[in-house]
């Protein structure tokens, strides 16, 4: 009996093991996985893999979620049995940090229309092909804000306050933490007579921002938009959207991809996309949001295959039509026309073309602090009357410093 | 005789062995793991080395601010949950065991809101206690009640009692139902000709009676509450600023957004001990009150 039983044990123990064994498939090698996050390009990426199946035989497919759940999914992924061929990170401290996982993609015909500014390169090699150009700013309704209203800070302040009596909301944000922080606050970072050079000299330890005069502005609107705008953390996205859209909302801090949402609602008002003038500021801020990186660790074959996908999204006469007329991207690479692009999207491309832009500094910033650290002070700032602009610039300085120290 | 015992083992252990295989790859395996992942440091990238720190992990939990206040949220919030899901658990019990009319439908609108995932559960929530909320606020007047309860840190700690004490009263309902329907008819006429009002009935013979079904309720109430996630991230996702993230939402932060792989690991293992901590003390303090007739 004990014979049998043991038998029978060791039967049952190792059955899964055969099991899965038998089951596990050889991967399929000209297929591709791409992984990516932008809903808004969702159906039409479905399309364009489809017709790139067509033409080359290689077949596609698309993994997707959405924005603010893509860095912890994108993890997951790659440390699962079957991982994403293509997928996308922001330049800066995201991509370091995945370096291992980026493939020397040089070798791709795109490459050839990327501009160094643009480029994505580790260690010396090209990594990446920049989606689009996005920018944001003072998306403004060109019937309720005058240009001379956004001239000088001060203008830009007594618009605010005048607004309030002749629309709902006179700047709107959204509680999404980029909405509500992240993009507002690189305004002050990024208006600095040197960016680079003043981050590298804060991060060193010793300068508060509170002593800047950048943040004291930057203050100073905090607590306006408190006590003259909506409360943020009421609305979202989409509500935000539709205030400007009709017309509740004089000006949003948002950028040009929401673009898409304003057709929904057949806008026919004229908008344009303007600097949030701090300190006199009348720069937009624009640059890459995500590159298309490829993962090293598939097959060669595979890696191939996908540098086959950028090229053809990139440089053929049906890709790029995907990207300016499907996507709605401003194109990030010199080989495609930008003559039919919406209003705000042409803002950008104007303003990327004149070179007369802000960088995107939060790409520096310690990984992920915007949603761990600074959305939950932001909601703090704007549920505590008592908070002054002054003490919510020093909880934020002191958050970026405590991540510095880890 | 003997070898009849011993097929009987055997049949025994086929039938469990399919759970405990389950199990152990599942729970006990990932478990062993992680206890390991506590002592590195690493970012989760499998090709990114991981680096030995020893107990550095489990130092650094000591200082760790938000992790004391996320403690501190979770103990307020499972208190005030237990208590209001086993309160209004029994009296929905007592209810539904009297003489209504209504009982079989009752029973399955107050079990409904547990077929409901937590998930969802807190979005429709998210939306009454906001906008809604606001909207009756204003066209009633009555602010004091009705205003946006998320933006105000102890109301939205007081917002997520409310949801879970909706989802899972009705569930310890069931466990009630069946405690109080096993308490004998006799004793409880017994009491009433000895002339025992409907209180002191509840007090000195039902509540000592369903002791067992007070220690499961418990039991399953106070566990769920402290490990609560779904509910925290689809009603105040943690805020307004961090007043209502509680343990899990902070471990789950620490791994995935901040990218500390065995700190976050280091934090998950001192969940574990406390909650093992808490439940089994509450569990030998209820068994000490259990009556047998």
């Amino acid at each position: 009996m004990k014979k049998i039983a043991v038998v029978l044990l060791v039967a049952l123990m190792t059955m899964p093991l055969f099991a899965s064994g038998s089951a596990e498939k050889k991967a399929d090698e000209t297929k591709i996985i791409i992984f990516q996050s932008k809903v808004e390009i969702t159906d039409s990426l479905e399309r364009a893999a489809e017709d790139f199946t067509a033409e080359t035989g290689i077949k596609v497919e698309i993994w997707e979620t959405t924005g603010d759940d893509y860095r912890a999914q994108l993890r997951l992924k790659l440390a699962g049995d079957e991982v994403p061929t293509l997928f996308s990170v922001s330049k800066g401290a995201e991509a370091d940090m995945f370096k291992a996982y980026l493939a020397d993609i040089g070798s791709g015909a795109v490459q050839q229309y990327i501009a160094d500014s643009m480029a994505l390169k580790i260690d010396g090699k090209s990594v990446g092909v920049p989606y689009s150009v996005e920018g944001f700013g003072l998306v403004v309704d060109d019937a309720l804000v005058k240009d001379s209203d956004l001239a000088s800070q001060e203008a830009f302040f007594n618009a605010i306050k005048s607004l309030k009596g002749k629309v709902s909301n006179p700047l709107g944000l959204s509680q999404e933490s980029y909405f509500l922080i992240g993009h507002l606050l690189n305004t002050p970072f990024a208006i600095m007579d040197d960016p680079d050079a003043f981050r590298a000299s804060y991060e060193q330890g010793g300068v508060r921002l509170a002593d800047q005069k950048e943040f004291q502005a930057f203050a100073q609107l905090m607590e306006l938009i408190r006590s003259y705008c909506v409360n943020p953390m009421e609305i979202n996205y989409d509500r935000s959207c539709g205030d400007f859209a009709t017309g509740k909302t004089a000006m949003i801090h948002q950028g040009n991809w929401c673009y898409g949402m304003f057709k929904d609602y057949s806008v026919s008002f004229d908008m344009s996309l303007k600097g949030v003038p701090l300190l006199g500021n009348q720069k937009i801020s624009v640059s890459v949001p995500y590159y298309w990186v490829v993962n090293s660790q598939v097959p060669a074959a595979q890696q191939e295959a996908a540098i086959k996908f950028l090229d053809w999204l990139y440089t053929s006469d049906k890709g790029m039509d995907y990207i300016v007329n499907q996507f709605g991207f401003v194109p990030a690479t010199s080989n495609i026309p930008t003559d039919s692009l919406d209003p705000l999207s042409a803002d950008v491309a104007k303003a990327a073309g004149a070179g007369n832009t802000l960088p995107w500094t939060f790409n520096d910033w310690p990984m992920n602090i915007i949603d761990t650290d600074f959305a939950p002070i932001t909601q703090e700032f704007f549920t505590t009357p008592s908070m002054s602009g002054i003490d919510f610039v020093n909880r934020i300085d002191n958050a970026y410093q405590s991540r510095l120290k880890k | 005789m003997v070898t009849n015992r011993k097929r009987e083992r055997l049949l025994f252990f086929l039938f469990v062995f399919p759970a405990l295989f389950a199990f152990i790859i599942v729970v006990i395996v990932p478990f062993i793991i992680g206890i390991g992942y506590s002592f590195v440091e690493w970012d989760g990238l499998a090709m990114n080395p991981a680096k030995f720190v020893g107990l550095q992990n489990f130092k650094a939990l000591f200082s760790d601010a938000r992790f004391g206040q996320s403690a501190l949220h979770t103990l307020i919030f499972t208190v005030m949950a237990v208590l209001c899901i086993n309160v209004l658990g029994l009296a929905l019990a007592l209810l539904v065991t009297s003489k209504l009319k209504v009982n079989t439908i009752a029973r399955t609108m107050f079990f409904m809101p547990n077929l409901i995932g937590g998930l969802i559960l807190g979005y429709i929530w998210k939306f009454i206690l906001s906008d809604a909320f606001k909207a009756i606020g204003e066209s009633t007047g009555l602010t004091g009640l009705f205003f946006n309860w998320l933006l105000v840190p102890n109301a939205a700690l007081a917002a997520l009692v409310v949801v879970i004490t909706w989802q899972m009263a009705g569930y310890v309902m069931i466990i009630y139902i069946t405690g109080i329907q096993a308490v004998p008819d006799e004793v409880m006429e017994a009491a009433t000709i000895d002339g025992a009002g409907a209180w002191r009935k509840f007090f000195s013979i039902e509540l000592p009676l369903i002791m067992p079904s007070v220690t499961i309720c418990t039991f399953y109430s106070l566990s769920n509450c402290f490990k609560i996630y779904d509910i925290n991230l689809s009603l105040t996702g943690g805020g307004p600023g961090t007043s209502t993230e509680m343990f899990a939402m902070n471990i789950f932060n620490e791994i995935f957004s901040y990218n500390n792989y065995g700190y976050g690991q280091a934090k998950a293992i001192m969940f574990f001990l406390l909650i093992a901590a808490v439940t089994i003390t509450q569990v030998a303090f209820t068994k000490k009150r259990e009556v047998q007739l």
